[in-house]
């Protein structure tokens, strides 16, 4: 019996090691910029019509950043987030073009909710959940980033911001490093 | 009624001498044992192989793949049994796409290449993978655990096996005894 204490003591210890290992190597997660499978390849297509009735192509915005924001008006983070969304579409310079999806809402809700609070961009009423299905929509509000060339470059759960707040980075300020880095021909 | 025979009966001694018979039983009761688990495991794959059809439209295949896909807006909780809005969503496109006739792995990988982690199946590379190895690392070690201890055994048994000696001195003990009854007797 006592010879076996040690190394019943030894493989204990590896794994109570290899427990506290684990933990410090684990991937924390970003609060705001989130990992998808869509990340470097290109945006899924959007499915529906705007509140408007028409439809949106991707591809025509080839050639500009584009922001593919999920929101619902019943969504209290959507509200908050809404004004930097405002901002954005107001201060990019036509740099950036802001597209919304709406999910389980109504295109009266809708107009509304644009009426009351601000912002002129399309919103697409996506009644099937089409849309956030391709997306990999978990949870609203969330937005992605889409390069010039049509990729997927950034993820966000949660609300965006306009400009650079605390240790959240703004659209602006990540639209400016991603041009510089990745300054293609 | 008690079926226990007196010291130095026929029955005491048959059952003292008859060590072949004795040492016998037990390896017939490991042989029932591992026959029964053996059984057991059989019982087990046969059942666990009855699994749901992989072809098809049927609510029976689209709860099992609904149950390798994690609900994405619950904690803990597979697209099966999950009621939330996400999990509904999630089963109706698991519908639509059995009846466009995908198979099972793409309907998977639909969801996978969408939604980080979706799978209820642990990666097979990183730190996930550790799911897959260590218990292959438990199991083999568990079996070169028993391996060691049925060998010690063995050595046991055969360290512990009657030497001449030590029949002799039982020969003489129960020689002895016999005597003693005789000597009771004529007494």
């Amino acid at each position: 019996m006592t010879r076996r204490s040690p190394i019943i003591a030894g493989v204990v210890g590896v794994a109570a090691l290899a427990l506290v290992v684990l933990f410090v190597i684990s991937p924390k997660g970003d609060a705001k910029q989130d990992t998808s499978p869509l990340l470097g390849k290109l945006a899924p297509q959007l499915t529906g019509t705007t509140s408007m009735g028409e439809s949106i192509d991707l591809d025509s915005y080839r050639g500009e950043w584009v922001l593919v924001n999920f929101f619902a008006t019943w969504c209290p983070p959507c509200v908050l987030e809404h004004p930097e969304l405002v901002q954005l579409s107001k201060d990019d310079g036509g740099d950036l073009q802001v597209i919304s999806v709406v999910s389980g809402d109504s295109a009266s809700n809708v107009e509304k909710f644009f009426a009351d609070n601000g912002g002129n961009w399309p919103v697409l009423v996506d009644d099937t959940g089409a849309s956030g299905l391709d997306y990999g929509l978990k949870k609203l509000p969330e937005s992605y980033l889409i390069a010039p060339d049509g990729t997927v470059v950034t993820k966000f759960a949660g609300g965006i911001v306009a400009e650079d707040r605390g240790d959240q980075q703004g659209i602006q300020s990540l639209i400016a490093a991603l041009s510089t880095g990745t300054t293609r021909s | 009624m008690t079926d226990t025979a007196p010291p130095g009966s026929a029955a005491t001694d048959s059952a003292f001498t008859g060590s072949a018979f004795a040492r016998l039983r037990p390896r017939r009761q490991q042989r029932w044992w591992w026959a029964l688990m053996g059984v057991v495991v059989l019982v087990v794959v046969v059942t666990s192989a009855g699994s749901a059809p992989t072809e098809g439209v049927s609510d029976d295949r689209l709860f099992a793949i609904a149950a390798r896909i994690k609900c994405v807006q619950c904690v803990g909780e597979s697209v099966a049994g999950s009621s939330s809005p996400a999990a509904i969503q999630f089963r109706e496109e698991i519908s639509s796409q059995m009846q466009q006739g995908r198979t099972d792995d793409e309907v998977l990988n639909f969801f996978a290449d969408r939604y980080d982690d979706v799978l209820l199946t642990p990666p097979s590379s990183g730190v996930g993978s550790l799911v897959w190895v260590i218990p292959v690392v438990a199991v083999a070690a568990a079996l070169l655990v028993l391996v060691a201890t049925f060998r010690r055994w063995r050595s046991d048994r055969s360290e512990r096996s009657a030497t001449d000696e030590d029949t002799q001195l039982v020969d003489a003990a129960l020689q002895d005894r016999g005597d003693s009854a005789d000597n009771r007797s004529e007494q």
